[in-house]
């Protein structure tokens, strides 16, 4: 299948500041790629990038097979950008808003009522069509903007933080917009800071710090490749957490053990099989354990790992 | 064209504009009541200015006054148009799209010229009214030289043809769309450049004081016109002299070609399409 984003040797400078340094990355139809990074890592400046709003100082960018210096028009035909921070037209009622967008992206006049019908549908704004902007609150505007960007049924939806400053219930709003748009087969590249949310709705992660891709591909690929080790987490009924520690750092294939509030924090690369033997262990040499359980690691953890919070 | 003027949803914004939507209905009939007011006042601290005038003395300042008011108007509200966009950060989501920046430059000059027109056209009668008792242009040495600036809106609306004329209120403010679309013209460009409105709105009244200057210099001191022979020349020579001398003064069309070779050259349409141009952090 015909990649949707390529991306290659991707580098962006201002002045001496590399802010992409050698990026490659490609993504199919219906993939949805989540972008991790600390700030200033150069996560907006590579979607900006895809958007035609910057141009690259080396590396090629192909959306849906054109290049983003020379093709502008039409990467911009099948591009839904939407900016981390982004203000809306206030004086203006949310049909006359979308309409002002479809027409601006050349949507004929006969089709756009449908259209935006239907993209407010998806955003649940079906009701607030007559609403003046203003008066909507922050998650309905992020939803606005995100039915914006809906409005020529673009290919590739290039989301910069879209659920920054929302509260829980329009974060999960959002994701369940983002699950929807990935159902329709769409190609999604998220950045995002709330990692667990991305785990929830992206098949594909990667990390980026200092300009560099640092890790791509599967997420639980990259869970594997990058945290490796199990962790378990031990506990006893008479707190004698140290002489676990001890035990511990004795016995084959346990990397580490440390204990962590009331509880043994071991990593092991050892199988569920394994593990049970180290249960009966502890049990025979007469630790009274409470509670023996492998915690499963999750995006925090692989990013944290991976990265060391430095900025270009 | 069609594209740049009748489906060019920038213009069908621009005129759409509710700024005083939110404001409250006390708020709106004060501002109504001011205009009248301010109106009034101007054209009567007008007969008081001019030393000893009254009566016919008076038109020529009017004149320039809503020539110069119409022009400052323009450059302001054109200043803001996308200095404000980038302010809010609405900018970037109208160059991503597939409008090319041509089409929003059209797009918000042409908004300009109608939200200062349309107040215009409101209060040209009220001009016309000050304006019906004369039948003399020129008067007073400082409204002679500003005037020429703005002789044709006046030559448009009846005056200076001699006794007999009958100024009208249409023509005052079709003639007062000239002076609106240079201050536009001049308001966008500084707004194009500047990302702050308080920045490209000074640099807009620098603007249009320098190409005004310019208009004036090449009129009197090109020897196209003199200042007495305003009131006697007829609307077709005054008109095609003042527009010829507006645009196309020596300096100005070199300018002009200037300016679009550099649009080429640097790739301006591109600019205009990147984040530098928007509201990129």
């Amino acid at each position: 299948m015909a990649a949707v984003l390529e991306m290659a040797g991707l580098t962006k400078r201002f002045g001496d500041v590399v802010a992409v340094n050698d990026l490659a990355l490609s993504l199919a139809p219906g993939d949805c790629f989540g972008f991790i990074g600390p700030n200033g890592a150069g996560k907006t400046t590579t979607i900006r990038i895809i958007a035609t709003l910057l141009d690259p100082t080396a590396g090629t960018v192909r959306v849906d097979g054109a290049d983003v210096r020379t093709q502008v028009e039409y990467v911009r035909s099948v591009v839904g950008y939407m900016p981390d921070f982004f203000g809306v037209y206030d004086d203006v009622t949310v049909l006359e808003y979308l309409d002002f967008f479809a027409a601006a992206y050349r949507i004929p006049f006969a089709r756009r009522r449908r259209i935006i019908d239907d993209v407010l549908e998806l955003a649940d704004l079906g009701g607030k069509r007559d609403t003046f902007v203003d008066v909507l609150s922050r998650g309905m505007k992020q939803r606005l903007c995100l039915a914006k960007t809906l409005v020529h049924d673009p290919k590739l939806l290039l989301l910069d933080e879209p659920a920054s400053g929302l509260d829980p219930r329009a974060r999960v709003e959002i994701k369940e917009l983002l699950r929807e748009l990935t159902r329709m087969g769409k190609t999604v590249f998220v950045s995002s800071h709330i990692l667990p949310e991305l785990a929830d709705i992206c098949n594909k992660i990667g990390i980026i710090e200092q300009g560099r891709l640092l890790v791509s591909g599967g997420v639980q690929e990259i869970m594997r490749q990058v945290v490796g080790a199990a962790t378990l987490r031990i506990r006893t009924a008479d707190g004698g957490l140290a002489a676990v520690v001890d035990f511990l750092q004795t016995y084959p294939g346990i990397a580490s053990a440390q204990v962590q509030d009331d509880t043994v924090v071991a990593h092991c690369d050892s199988s569920g099989v394994e593990q049970a033997a180290l249960l009966r262990c502890l049990v025979e040499r007469g630790f009274p354990v409470v509670a023996f359980h492998e915690t499963e690691a999750d995006l925090e953890d692989v990013f944290m790992r991976v990265t060391r919070g430095i900025v270009s | 064209m069609r594209s740049l003027i009748t489906d060019n949803p920038v213009v069908r914004r621009e005129a759409r504009l509710r700024f005083w939507r939110t404001w409250p209905r006390y708020v709106k009939l004060a501002a109504l009541i001011g205009s009248a007011g301010g109106v009034a006042l101007l054209a009567k601290w007008s007969l008081w200015f001019i030393p000893g005038g009254k009566g016919n003395a008076a038109n020529a300042s009017l004149l320039v006054m809503w020539g110069v008011t119409m022009a400052v108007a323009a450059a302001l509200v054109g200043a803001r148009s996308v200095a404000g966009e980038r302010e809010v950060r609405t900018w970037e989501q109208v160059i991503i799209t597939r409008l090319r920046p041509r089409h929003i430059i059209a797009g918000k000059v042409l908004g300009v010229m109608w939200q200062v027109a349309v107040p215009a056209g409101v209060l040209a009668p009220g001009l016309w009214i000050w304006l019906l008792h004369t039948d003399h242009l020129m008067a007073g040495p400082a409204p002679d030289v500003l005037a020429l600036l703005f002789a044709p809106a006046g030559q448009v609306a009846g005056f200076g043809s001699g006794s007999g004329s009958y100024p009208g209120a249409f023509w005052l403010f079709a003639a007062s769309l000239l002076w609106i679309a240079q201050g536009a013209a001049i308001g966008v460009f500084a707004s194009l450049r500047y990302r702050s409105t308080v920045t490209s709105g000074a640099v807009a009244l620098l603007l249009l004081a320098i190409t005004l200057g310019l208009d004036l210099t090449f009129l009197l001191y090109g020897g196209y016109i003199l200042a007495s022979d305003v009131s006697t020349l007829g609307v077709a020579q005054l008109a095609i002299i003042t527009i010829v001398g507006s645009f196309v003064f020596p300096i100005l069309p070199i300018l002009i070609i200037m300016g679009l070779a550099a649009y080429e050259f640097a790739e301006f349409d591109r600019w205009l399409q990147t984040s530098a141009a928007g509201a990129g952090r």
